[in-house]
């Protein structure tokens, strides 16, 4: 087989084989005494300049396909890489280090998610460039430097002659990543692995690093294995897609193939899963559990114990490919011709049920108005204030009760300290906030104790939102022992008897699991038990336990896999249903909000520069920023033809501000008077406004 | 009580280092049942179960820790009555448990220096020979070897000795296996025979998902149990390491000096712990001019040269012991208070450590979404300290306690060497060496006191060394997400 490889290669034109074939690849790896199969046997080819896509869940393996392609697999927790890597037909797995050091950075480069931690922060970017240019075309020191401005001039860092005197901490996130992306491109590879190059990062600077990429792939033909779990990207990006589910290859299309007519059941549950305006009115398709865990010895199907549409056939054999009716390779029995099975329903029955919409109407909750918060800069040996951080700069805002309002904006424009403000979390420097008419910003001691139960906060990261040494039920109990929701049996006075709730701790807490979709008999357990999305249950079951009428959400499905989220995502909606719960839900998902909030709000740069319901905001944006933003969002149907806008550069400061409309220097529509003055608030409607001097 | 005294015919004293190490004990114990029952506190301790180095250098450690715990049962023996009827009076000089278990070695004095397993004295002396006629030769000893009738068969005495005792510690070994063996198949089940094999081989049955190295715990045994019973056998008879300049047993020394070492390596800690644990995490935790004072506090209180605080405060214990002789009655009771002072002034300066590193690891954890969760339920600070940040700053704690136990023993060795350590008449490894010092200079040169303290302090720190390593690697907090990761 393989001496056939090579002599027909040899026999043929190089350019007609692949750039990069994998064959069987199986990487398994050793820990705790358990076997991790990271990668089961997966296949695939790669062609000069195209862009294949690798798509899939966390823990699919994704990752350490492209570590086994760049040989930089951990060595120790190492137990078998078999299988076959062949890059212009040389087996890069019968590669000795030292010429594998030539392949990495030269024919095959890498970026990685994280750009903060990818560069070394104690050197100039100019050296970082500096050093691959050395060492794999040999460059002396002057031309080494201009080389250098070159490559950073070509991945549109602006300036490059003075830049590569920058360190890393001197950069925003989206050019430390344009600099990575230098760095791998230094070495003229053929073939650039980029493993979620823009998960880190905001969607306009997203749109920003994806467009260069493109460029650059068009200028130099080289070849992208881009690793990703998110749609859209895959939409704007692959030529060809393959979709990683537990460590194999389960479907391998073009990219019109796979957005036209997905095959597998798992793919197409995936479209389905994500939240979008069309399916408004109905609950999000849920897959049901998460990714099985990679230690199992798979006998049948991989996906079989999360599929609908199985049979005892897929408990039994793992099938072979098969070829869809579209043309695309699928690993499924429902496509084995020779086999005559009726497809059962392609939704079952228990996630039909309509939800209808949130009540209209409702008094309202939460009015916040002017609101600041200014963190003052300490310099000195004396500590003087020296300058102002003004994350939040007049803020207005109302939810009304049962609704849910999204607020929206890039990192570091200041949505998180809204909503922590509004828990009292964080001291205001002005303006007010009133719930249920009550000024929150002035209260003290007990009556701000009091007020705590009503209002309540789900955060981001599931990890880090839970005590690792507390059990399950102690976490959700905490809030009730703290505010004396429910007193427990022992303690329990008449005063406790008279209020609605007078079920013993242990019951209530039991029964909130049960709401959240959880067992009851979980109370025993610890956090590190519990996967992303179990551990967000538990923590809105925590939430829920003290009552709560508004509950801040922020950005509680960005950490969590797609069909996770949707899991998350219809909770929160039935709960809000059955409690007539208020939701402030902090967000930079575009898609997330239009499916699931009533209200939103555009925040940039500690400003609301658009306000409004969601038809108005989503559908027909009036503010420049808005559009922009909307636009760059990556959108799964490849045949839309959107006009994308592209903002230059980044955020400003909020230390100091633009003068007039903080967001004319990025502007496209800027005119002159936006610099200099400040636009007032316009009403377009009853309830849409904005903050633009040129909307008339 | 004094009836039960009498007819023991012992005394019970109470030092106060006893009292603090037996608390320690019982804390420890506690912590220990505490821990049973909670798995995500056992894991770390799993994996230090399942290390070869941990649970060998742990063994070695147990037995100093026995022989410590038994030398810290002190009693005052009764005194022999001049009549019968008289009041009972009771030694000066309190004796422990250990002094009890060695027996002679206490008493066997000879007149001045003796190498080790030596028969003679290391100097000559005018002897009187058997015509009367005084002649310079080296004497008898009285105690180390004097069952000879000549010196000239010693040697196969020691080799008879060495093979009687390897043979009496195998066959303890032997005993400690099948207690085990007996034990393993009261908790598992099981043949006797395959509980055997499961010993010695390390093989893991079905049921043991992660076995303890076995092999390694009962070849560490085995060579303990050997040198101890080789050690009895020929300390009844030799002095196994010589005898120092007033002709004490070396051998006797080392092991007394045990105690003090344990006393300094832990109860220094105990008393830093306080300090160190609350300021450091109110320091973390509050932030703002709480911060700054506890800052501040360490900061100025680790720029004073440590050596100098410690001198001033050992002098001024010391008058005040000399002054107030009366109420001491024993000696022990004086070098007893000496020593618990020097663990605090050792633990007064040596919090500042701790408390940064806890400092750090709070302004950390108080950032978790977790607490700021807590301050949206309006739980009080004082409960988020204690149910959020204690029981995850007690990583940090149990590492640094493992590491700076090894460091406060050989801070002992150096300070009783300056002579502003432990009390002279102490037994302590580094009143040894302060004492070998001079030996060192002597023609011919006395080394045995030098190595024969060296040789248990050696000892100890490698196998707390190496045990805190395994420690600090089980509970580090990256190497524990890289493991968990897959």
């Amino acid at each position: 087989m393989q001496g056939g490889a090579t002599s027909q290669s040899g026999a043929t034109n190089l350019t007609q084989s692949p750039l990069l074939r994998i064959e069987n690849l199986q990487v398994w790896l050793s820990s705790r005494q358990q076997t991790v199969r990271a990668v089961d046997g997966i296949s695939l080819q790669i062609e000069r300049g195209e862009t294949f896509a690798l798509l899939g869940e966390s823990g699919c393996g994704k990752s350490m396909t492209a570590l086994s392609i760049m040989q930089l697999l951990p060595e120790v927790a190492l137990k078998r890489a078999s299988g076959e890597i062949l890059l212009e037909g040389e087996s890069l797995l019968d590669l000795s280090e030292r010429q594998m050091r030539n392949v990495r950075g030269g024919r095959i480069a890498m970026i990685f998610q994280e750009p903060m931690t990818s560069l070394n922060p104690v050197m100039t970017i100019g050296e970082q460039v500096g050093e691959v240019l050395r060492h794999h075309q040999k460059l002396r020191a002057k031309a080494e430097q201009q080389q250098a401005i070159q490559l950073l001039e070509d991945v549109g860092l602006p300036n490059p002659q003075q830049r590569i005197h920058d360190y890393p901490h001197q950069l925003s996130g989206g050019m430390k990543q344009r600099v990575m992306i230098a760095i791998a491109l230094a070495g003229e590879p053929d073939l650039l692995i980029a493993d979620e190059p823009t998960t880190a990062l905001d969607v306009t600077i997203q749109a920003q690093i994806l467009d260069l990429l493109r460029q650059l792939q068009l200028q130099r033909g080289m070849a992208i294995l881009l690793i990703t779990h998110d749609l859209g990207v895959v939409a704007e990006m692959a030529d060809h897609v393959g979709v990683m589910y537990a460590g194999q290859l389960i479907e391998s299309a073009t990219r019109e193939q796979l957005f036209t007519c997905p095959a597998h059941p798992y793919t197409r549950r995936l479209f389905d899963a994500l939240p979008d305006r069309s399916k408004r009115d109905q609950p999000l398709t849920v897959l049901h559990g998460v990714v099985p865990a990679l230690t199992t010895a798979f006998k049948g199907c991989r996906f079989e114990s999360r599929c609908d549409q199985g049979w005892g056939l897929c408990q039994q054999i793992e099938s072979e490919w098969y070829r869809a009716s579209s043309g695309q390779q699928v690993r499924c029995h429902q496509l084995n011709p020779e086999i005559k099975q009726p497809i059962p329903d392609q939704i079952p029955a228990e996630t039909v049920s309509v939800l209808s919409e949130v009540a209209a109407g409702g008094e309202e909750l939460l009015t916040i108005e002017k609101l600041k918060v200014h963190f003052p800069i300490h310099k000195g040996f004396f500590h003087r204030t020296v300058g102002q951080v003004k994350a939040v700069d007049g803020v207005d805002l109302t939810i009304a009760r049962g609704k849910t309002v999204a607020l929206v904006g890039e990192s570091g424009c200041g949505k998180t300290t809204v909503g922590k403000t509004i828990l009292r979390l964080q001291e205001s420097t002005a303006g007010s906030i009133r719930f249920s008419g009550e000024e929150l910003t002035a209260l003290q001691g007990k009556a701000l104790h009091k007020v705590r139960s009503h209002l309540q906060m789900i955060f981001q990261d599931p990890y880090s939102s839970m005590n690792p040494r507390m059990m399950v039920g102690d976490i959700i109990g905490e809030g009730m022992d703290a505010l004396g929701e429910i007193t427990p049996v022992n303690k329990r006075s008449n005063k406790s008897l008279e209020r609605s709730s007078v079920e013993p701790r242990q019951q209530r807490i039991e029964s909130l699991l049960e709401q959240v979709g959880l067992s009851p008999d979980m109370v025993n357990r610890y956090p590190h038990e519990f996967s992303g999305g179990q551990r967000q249950r538990i923590a809105i079951a925590r939430a829920l336990a003290v009552n709560p009428q508004l509950i801040i959400c922020d950005e509680p499905t960005s950490a969590l896999d797609v069909s996770v989220q949707a899991q998350i995502l219809n909770l929160l909606r039935k709960l809000q249903q059955q409690q007539n719960l208020s939701y402030l839900f902090i967000t930079h998902n575009l898609s997330v909000v239009s499916w699931f909030a009533q209200e939103v709000a555009v925040m940039y740069l500690g400003k609301i520069v658009e306000y409004g319901t969601v038809e108005e905001v989503m559908a027909a944006p009036k503010h420049p920023y808005t559009q922009a933003l909307l636009s760059a969002v990556p959108t799964v149907d490849p045949e839309s033809q959107r006009a994308v806008i592209r903002l230059e550069g980044d955020q400003g400061s909020a230390i100091d501000p633009p003068s007039g409309c903080p967001f004319h220097p990025r502007c496209p529509q800027a005119a002159s008077q936006c610099g200099q003055k400040v636009p007032e608030q316009r009403w377009v409607s009853e309830t849409h406004h904005l903050s633009c001097l040129l909307v008339e | 009580m004094s009836a039960l005294y009498a007819l023991v015919g012992a005394k019970p004293l109470f030092l106060w280092t006893d009292l603090l190490i037996w608390l320690l004990v019982a804390v420890i114990l506690f912590g220990v049942s505490y821990t049973r029952k909670r798995p995500h506190l056992l894991a770390p301790w799993h994996r230090v179960a399942r290390s070869r180095l941990a649970m060998g250098s742990l063994v070695v450690l147990l037995v100093y820790v026995v022989i410590g715990l038994l030398d810290s049962i002190h009693y005052r023996p009764a005194l022999e009555q001049s009549e019968p009827g008289d009041e009972i009076h009771y030694a000066v000089e309190a004796r422990t448990v250990l002094d009890w278990l060695v027996g002679d070695l206490r008493e066997a004095s000879e007149k001045s220096y003796s190498a080790p397993m030596a028969t003679h004295l290391y100097s000559r002396e005018n002897v009187e020979g058997e015509q009367g006629v005084t002649q310079r030769d080296y004497p008898r000893l009285k105690y180390g070897g004097n069952h000879l009738q000549d010196p000239q068969q010693r040697s196969g005495d020691i080799t008879q000795s060495l093979l009687l005792g390897s043979v009496q510690g195998l066959l303890l070994w032997s005993l400690i296996v099948l207690m085990l063996v007996l034990w393993l198949r009261y908790r598992k089940g099981g043949s006797p025979l395959q509980r055997i094999v499961t010993l010695l081989r390390g093989h893991a049955d079905v049921s043991e998902k992660q076995p303890l190295p076995w092999p390694t715990i009962l070849w560490v045994t085995a060579l303990v149990s050997v040198l101890l019973m080789m050690a009895i056998q020929l300390g009844v008879k030799y002095h196994i390491l010589g005898t120092d300049k007033v002709g004490q047993d070396v051998f006797y020394q080392a092991v007394k000096s045990i105690r003090t070492g344990l006393v300094i390596g832990t109860l220094t800690t105990l008393i830093m712990l306080p300090f160190a644990v609350m300021l450091g995490i109110m320091a973390g935790y509050f932030r703002g001019w709480i911060d700054d004072l506890i800052q501040y506090t360490y900061t100025t209180l680790n720029s004073i040269p440590g050596v100098l605080l410690i001198a001033a405060a050992i002098l001024m214990i010391q008058v005040y012991i000399d002054n107030n002789a009366l109420l001491f009655e024993t000696t022990e009771e004086r070098s007893d208070l000496r020593l618990l002072f020097l663990c605090i002034i050792l633990g007064v300066t040596s919090w500042t450590g701790l408390c940064r590193l806890l400092r750090g690891e709070t302004l950390k954890l108080r950032e978790m979404d977790y607490i700021t969760a807590s301050h949206a339920f309006g739980v009080s600070h004082l409960r988020i300290i204690t149910r959020h940040i204690l029981p995850n700053v007690m990583h940090v704690v149990l590492i640094s306690v493992v590491l700076d136990f090894s460091g406060l023993v050989l801070a002992e060795a150096v300070l009783s060497y300056v002579g502003v350590g432990v009390d002279p008449t102490m037994h302590s490894w580094g009143n040894m060496i302060n004492g070998a010092r001079l030996e060192m200079a002597r023609e011919p040169v006395v080394w045995w006191t030098l190595l024969a303290s060296f040789l248990f302090m050696f000892v100890l720190v490698l196998a707390a060394n190496l045990f805190s390593d395994v420690v600090r690697e089980a509970f580090d907090p990256r190497v524990q997400s890289r493991g968990e990761r897959f």
